[in-house]
């Protein structure tokens, strides 16, 4: 049990240093991708509930580190979209098809974003600190760009999965 | 099975809860410095990589050849114009007659070296090419406001928040970055720079009867207390002079890439 625990630390360490310095330096929008957010929702689906949340709450412990955000950001908001993903999972997007996936990654980078700065205004209005967004153009923009690069990588991780095992579904449903 | 989640996400929250009071009371930063500390040289390793992935792409879409003579050119340049502004105001001290009783001209800075580990705010992500993550902070002497340096002497931007291990920076052309700056002609003439859209910077609050052209050295004024006089910031690309404001304003090329950023030094006082 405790290798298992070590094991999967380590990895969540890995993946979140990757995130803060390889992929923040990447070119262009490859720097958009988000991996923590992917990795729960294939994780989610796969590995189930109990692993999501031990590893959102990981991630999230390590980005709050990183981050200049009021601490404890990332482990409330990696933890909530564990738990509302998971719910979209058992209710609503029960097969494990392409289009789930892509939706419930949408779901996820949707409740990111909202969470993250809803909870950064609350915490900045409370200690009477400014938080300056400006939610322009450009704002919006790049936010397309974000869901655009992150849905195309769940794209190509579905079927680098359906490679590799048969527990996720091809992208069109047969009806017989 | 849904009780046992409910009692696991309880659980959870516990631990945030915990771990967010020991944050607020002070306790966390001990293991917050050493995880910091200890994952330095796997976020140095990674940066790297990806800064030369970075490099490799950039390249390869400016055309190879073209872009490493212009990058060539332009550093040369830069440190030509560095130099140059170095002697004008090495000039000027020494013609304005200071007799201050032990004072003494110099441009020898007091500076900390610090490696690049991530670009961006996390959360942020249209900041990305405005903010790095540098990995020195409150240890080595690092607090908010302190001006940072590439290694051609160029200022790049500052300090805006600083933890043990590491610190914030916001870049030049970061539109919460404000330096208070001078162009180098012989007019003197000060304003303020601030960043645009993550591409340049302008310079506002230029009296309306100053003159400044085009290639004029922008360099910082020296009035805020912890920014020394003489750093360059970047050239006029254009100005803007309507008849009917109160200041005309100028649109400055930075002379340092941001997008070139591996190691950058920050000026203590």
């Amino acid at each position: 049990m405790y290798g298992k625990i070590t094991l999967n630390a380590i990895l969540i360490i890995l993946l979140s240093v990757s995130q803060i310095s390889f992929v923040s330096g990447l070119p262009g929008w490859f720097a958009d991708i988000n991996l923590p957010i992917m990795v729960l929702v294939f994780m989610l689906a796969l590995s189930g509930f109990r692993l999501a949340l031990f590893w959102s709450f990981g991630m999230g412990l390590l980005l709050d580190i990183y981050s200049f955000l009021p601490f404890g950001i990332y482990m409330a908001v990696f933890p909530s979209i564990a738990i509302l993903i998971n719910f979209f999972l058992i209710h609503f997007f029960t097969n494990r098809s392409l289009y789930s996936f892509l939706a419930l990654a949408a779901l996820a980078l949707l409740l990111h974003e909202i969470l993250v700065y809803s909870l950064s205004y609350a915490v900045y209005f409370v200690n009477r600190q400014d938080l300056n967004v400006y939610f322009d153009g450009k704002f919006w923009s790049d936010q397309a760009g974000v869901f655009i690069m992150n849905l195309g990588a769940v794209f190509i991780l579905f079927y680098l999965f359906t490679l590799a095992g048969k527990n996720l579904k091809p992208v069109f449903l047969i009806r017989r | 099975m849904l009780r046992i989640d409910k009692k696991r996400i309880i659980k959870y929250g516990a631990v945030i809860g915990l771990l967010v009071f020991l944050y607020t009371i002070g306790l966390f930063g001990p293991i917050e410095g050493f995880v910091a500390g200890s994952l330095d040289p796997l976020t140095e390793k990674l940066y790297s990589l990806s800064h030369g992935l970075r490099t490799a792409y950039n390249k390869q879409a400016n055309k190879q050849n073209l872009a490493a003579e212009i990058v060539l050119l332009r550093e040369r340049m830069n440190e030509l114009t560095v130099e140059n502004t170095r002697i004008k105001i090495i000039e000027e001290e020494n013609k304005s007659l200071r007799e201050h009783l032990g004072f003494l001209t110099q441009n020898e800075y007091k500076y900390v070296m610090a490696n690049v580990i991530s670009r961006g705010d996390i959360a942020d992500m249209s900041g990305r090419t405005e903010t790095i993550i540098i990995d020195k902070g409150l240890k080595d002497g690092i607090y908010s406001g302190l001006g940072v340096v590439s290694s051609e002497g160029i200022i790049v931007g500052r300090i805006v928040d600083a933890k043990d291990n590491i610190s914030q920076v916001y870049l030049t052309n970061n539109g919460k970055c404000k330096l208070a700056a001078a162009v180098l002609s012989s007019g003197k003439t000060s304003g303020v720079v601030e960043g645009k859209l993550g591409l340049t910077i302008k310079m506002n609050f230029i009296p309306q009867n100053e003159e400044i052209k085009m290639e004029d050295i922008v360099i910082t004024s020296g009035l805020e207390e912890m920014i020394p006089r003489g750093l360059v910031i970047g050239r006029v690309l254009e100005v803007i002079k309507e008849s009917n404001e109160v200041w005309q304003t100028a649109v400055i090329e930075p002379m340092a890439d941001p997008e070139d950023l591996i190691i950058v030094s920050v000026l203590l006082p």
